[in-house]
């Protein structure tokens, strides 16, 4: 191919690239475009396959309730211990602030013991749990799992958490901002949740009981509840003794029911909340107002998607691509259904009008069909991402195992998840994505169950607002416009 | 960031091993251009070469452009990583335009006949991949992570990035934009003591920093300032992908078969060397007498060895003689062409005997087994960071020079380039400092007003 066909190619997934000055080109090179040829997949087969090239893992349930896979790859340099603790289905847990000083503990404590022995740790939020990760050299395994037991082993670490509580209050110094407080509270909404659990303040954190911290705790770390992904050089049988110390050490209270699948534990059994409306048409959705003070104003709006099959998945991933070249679309998957949030950031002077594009906007991409071409290259783009991330992360297989417990069914299933999904994503279908898109994505005639919300506006913009739509204060109770 | 390129700061550490037999160094002329430098090597604390290196291999050579190109093979995920590194940075500013080599690294994002602005980092955006951009005192890198897929046409990219850029009075008022977003880099001591350590004047001044006269370039002045400092001759393209390194070897070629023939050019970036029993004593405001500062040679393995050197100085035992709250600290500031290994000594009247007697017990062999343990454990760090294709790409771009300039491929093992193999043997007890950690070859850095050398 020569260098300029290449550029050619190159200059049509360029097109959003735009206000960088002029090129000395006065007229675009003459390329042929033909749009909706079957695209050549054969290129990028290859990123079909994010699984781990060598046998499935090893399942266990240990003494303590923990359930573990081992994923062994064979002279592999570094061990990965990922532990994933679930926090969206005990009351204890649903409050951000709990959350959030219990995490920071878990980093700190972790660190703290970790950082002389050439243990590096990280923690993750993901759709409804924690998630803590330990890297270490192939040969420190035990010393990782030792580490990791004793930490969570702690019965009640009251002086960690008040270290970890004043850390939180320090780092949630200062009002939130609009575009926080309008994510935190759509999620909550589309959860339905209260606010409260998506969004932490240093006021909420301040005024946490210490029994609240410690219940939390102990809720958070029993290993009934919890499961541990381990990617590792070694075979698990060389590590029967550390496992066992740390299935002896690491034990939860009480007795409780023990569920026997990763998948049961990790996702939450509650149904997001349906709602009976549409944006500008019937039924109409009010538009909820967060409180807070003015500034940076933003209307978020969003709704629960289905994804519960491959294929249900790759189309809100595609739709999500597709919209992302023209608008802020973000969408989040937790099992059998994803969350879809649009960001609109209102202009000072005409907010109702900037609202009304952003809705016109999207219904014109959910009634267009879509090129072949185009849906492929956003395919691409997204495995593409995943590939380098994964790589970005040190080729750690515990975090796409982590994503792929997010796309699974039952524990069987996970180890093909992500290969699944992937070539589900491969083949696009311009027609079933457009009438998922119709019947999902358009605000005006789709399924109902869209949500909207302004966060920062001011009264003069809320009043604007209120012409093309009716307005609800944050108890939803209706307001006048 | 601007096109959500990050400007990452010069890349991790490298290993050091001090040669068997310390030589007395002479002053060389840092910064100083060569077409045929003698490079500085990875001298090994023993005999070992690279010979003797074993292990994984790739590919090195130099095209008859003059660019030097590596190929390393890794197959584990369907990724390539990409790094085209250029031999110029901030230290190679002219003294009446400050800030030049920054912005011009900046402009060659703009593209050229091939390709529009921000075309180069588009292309590995729209593929999943990521870019940046590292500007250092004494390189410039240009890396990227792409899915397999996007390999040959971020190849190709490479291939045009330093060929005729695009130059227009509107596109060097954005690139001016960009580059002043950068914050300057932190670095542990003041740039003036930086330059006197590295012996090399263009260091004392912040080269993130842009100044008037750089808003006041024509086109022409911009053009020429890229055609001198942004060259084939000066740059390494490295790429690390699953791809068997005689495979792409012929990809590359192809690419830059049309540029017209160049001798490689070297630039010696070896510190300064000073000799001698005591520290130069170098005045700088706000200090207290308690810094000294020693430059180490830009390459992974002279890296290395400091690191190792220094993770031992900060775990020694105080000594029964030392006042009980001596203690002596030290740290890197890393950088693959201008690294500086600092050490401050506080808690006692004399700091300079304070670092001498640690030095003796290191260098005397005394605590063998605590420079063992260190090096066990950066050898550990450097094995885990180095098993993905951007980290490696990175280090191997920081490799110390070819020994051999003229056109060709040579197989060499990675370990020798990225430093791990003089880092893999075991510490012996006659291994001591190289001269450039010796005591005299340090600069000392006192308050303007007391600017004596120490007593020897």
């Amino acid at each position: 191919m020569s260098a300029r066909s290449r550029f050619g190619r190159a200059a049509l997934a360029l097109a959003v690239v735009a206000g960088l000055g002029a090129c000395k080109r006065s007229k675009a090179p003459l390329v042929e475009e033909v749009w909706d040829e079957a695209p050549a997949s054969g290129q990028a087969e290859a990123l079909g396959s994010l699984a781990p090239p060598w046998s499935a893992p090893t399942r266990a349930v240990l003494d303590s309730g923990l359930i573990t896979f081992w994923l062994h790859e064979p002279d592999a340099p570094a061990t990965h211990l990922r532990v994933l603790l679930p926090v969206g289905d005990r009351p204890e847990l649903q409050s951000a602030a709990v959350v959030a000083v219990l995490e920071t503990h878990l980093q700190q404590s972790l660190a703290t013991r970790a950082r002389s022995q050439g243990i590096s740790v990280e923690t993750r939020s993901a759709p409804d749990r924690i998630e803590i990760v330990l890297h270490s050299a192939t040969a420190d395994t035990s010393r990782a799992l030792s580490t990791l037991g004793r930490v969570l082993a702690a019965r009640s670490p009251s002086s960690g958490l008040e270290t970890a509580r004043a850390e939180v209050a320090g780092r949630l110094e200062g009002e939130p901002t609009a575009d926080e407080r309008a994510t935190a509270a759509l999620a909550a909404t589309l959860l339905g949740r209260r606010s409260s659990a998506q969004q932490a303040t240093a006021k909420a954190v301040t005024e946490l009981s210490r029994d609240a911290l410690l219940e939390g705790w102990e809720q958070l770390v029993d290993p009934r509840r919890a499961v541990l992904v381990v990617h590792s050089g070694h075979e698990a049988s060389l590590y029967r003794a550390a496992l066992r110390k740390l299935a002896d050490g690491w034990r939860g209270r009480g007795r409780r029911p023990v569920l026997d699948s990763a998948i049961a534990r990790l996702r939450t059994a509650s149904e997001p909340s349906s709602a009976p409306g549409r944006l500008l048409a019937e039924p109409a959705t009010p538009m909820h107002i967060v409180p807070g003070p003015e500034g940076s104003p933003v209307v978020m709006i969003g709704r629960v998607v289905p994804t519960r099959s491959a294929a249900d998945r790759s189309l809100a991933r595609l739709a999500q691509r597709v919209l992302q070249e023209e608008l802020d679309a973000r969408l989040v998957i937790r099992g059998d259904h994803g969350l879809f949030m649009l960001r609109v950031p209102l202009s000072g002077r005409e907010p109702e009008q900037t609202v009304t594009e952003a809705i016109d906007a999207l219904t014109s991409l959910a009634t267009t069909r879509q090129p072949q071409q185009r849906l492929f290259q956003a395919a691409q783009l997204w495995l593409g991402a995943r590939m380098v991330q994964a790589s970005l992360d040190g080729e750690d297989w515990t975090a796409s195992w982590s994503d792929a417990i997010d796309l699974a069914e039952d524990d069987d299933a996970i180890v093909g998840a992500l290969a699944r999904d992937a070539r589900s994503m491969l083949e696009p279908d311009p027609e079933a994505l457009q009438q998922w898109l119709r019947q999902w994505l358009d605000p005006r005639s789709s399924e109902p169950g869209w949500r909207w919300l302004v966060a920062g506006a001011s009264d003069r913009q809320t009043r604007r607002l209120a012409r093309i739509t009716p307005l609800a204060g944050a108890d939803g109770e209706s307001l006048a416009p | 960031m601007v096109l959500g390129l990050a400007v990452a700061g010069p890349a991790s550490a490298g290993l050091y091993e001090p040669p068997a037999e310390p030589e007395p160094a002479s002053p060389t002329e840092a910064g100083t251009e060569t077409e045929d430098a003698t490079p500085p090597s990875p001298s090994a604390p023993t005999e070992r070469t690279e010979a003797d290196v074993e292990g994984p291999t790739l590919i090195d050579g130099v095209l008859p452009s003059g660019l030097r190109v590596i190929l390393a093979q890794d197959t584990t995920l369907p990724v390539a990583s990409v790094v085209l590194a250029i031999e110029t940075g901030t230290e190679d500013d002219p003294s009446s335009q400050p800030g030049l080599v920054h912005a011009l690294a900046y402009h060659l994002l703009q593209g050229n006949r091939e390709m529009p602005p921000g075309g180069a980092t588009a292309l590995v955006h729209d593929r999943g991949g990521i870019a940046s951009l590292a500007i250092g005192p004494a390189q410039v890198r240009y890396e990227s992570l792409v899915p397999l897929s996007a390999l040959s046409d971020v190849l190709w990219a490479e291939s045009q990035r330093l060929r005729a850029p695009t130059v227009s009075a509107e596109l060097w008022s954005s690139t001016l934009r960009w580059a002043r977003r950068d914050k300057s880099r932190a670095w542990r001591i003041p740039r003036a003591a930086m330059a006197v350590a590295h012996g090399v004047p263009g260091l004392d001044h912040d080269g993130r920093k842009g100044s008037t006269p750089l808003a006041q370039m024509v086109p022409r002045a911009i053009g020429q300032a890229l055609a001198d400092r942004f060259r084939y001759e000066l740059a390494t393209l490295v790429v690390v992908s699953p791809h068997p390194p005689q495979q792409l070897r012929e990809t590359i070629e192809e690419l830059f078969a049309d540029l017209p023939p160049q001798p490689r050019r070297l630039r010696n970036r070896s510190p300064k060397q000073r000799v001698g029993t005591v520290p130069q004593a170098v005045p700088i405001a706000g200090e207290k007498g308690q810094r000294f500062v020693w430059p180490v040679e830009p390459d992974p393995a002279h890296l290395g060895e400091a690191t190792v050197w220094c993770k031992a100085i900060n775990r020694q035992r105080r000594d029964k003689q030392e006042p009980a709250r001596a203690r002596l600290r030290c740290h890197l500031d890393v950088d693959p062409r201008r690294a500086t290994l600092i050490l401050l000594a506080t808690g006692v009247e004399d700091p300079t005997e304070l670092v001498r007697t640690r030095l003796a017990r290191l260098g005397s062999g005394e605590e063998t087994r605590l420079l063992e343990r260190q090096r066990q454990v950066v050898l550990r760090d450097w094995t885990l960071s180095l098993r993905t294709p951007l980290p490696l790409a990175r280090r191997l771009a920081n490799s110390a020079p070819r020994p051999d300039t003229e056109p060709g491929w040579t197989e060499r093992p990675v370990d020798w380039l990225t430093g791990v193999a003089s880092l893999d043997q075991r510490w012996t007890r006659s291994q001591t400092f190289g001269p450039h950690l010796q005591l005299g070859a340090a600069i000392f850095l006192v308050p303007p007003e007391s600017n004596e050398e120490p007593t020897p």
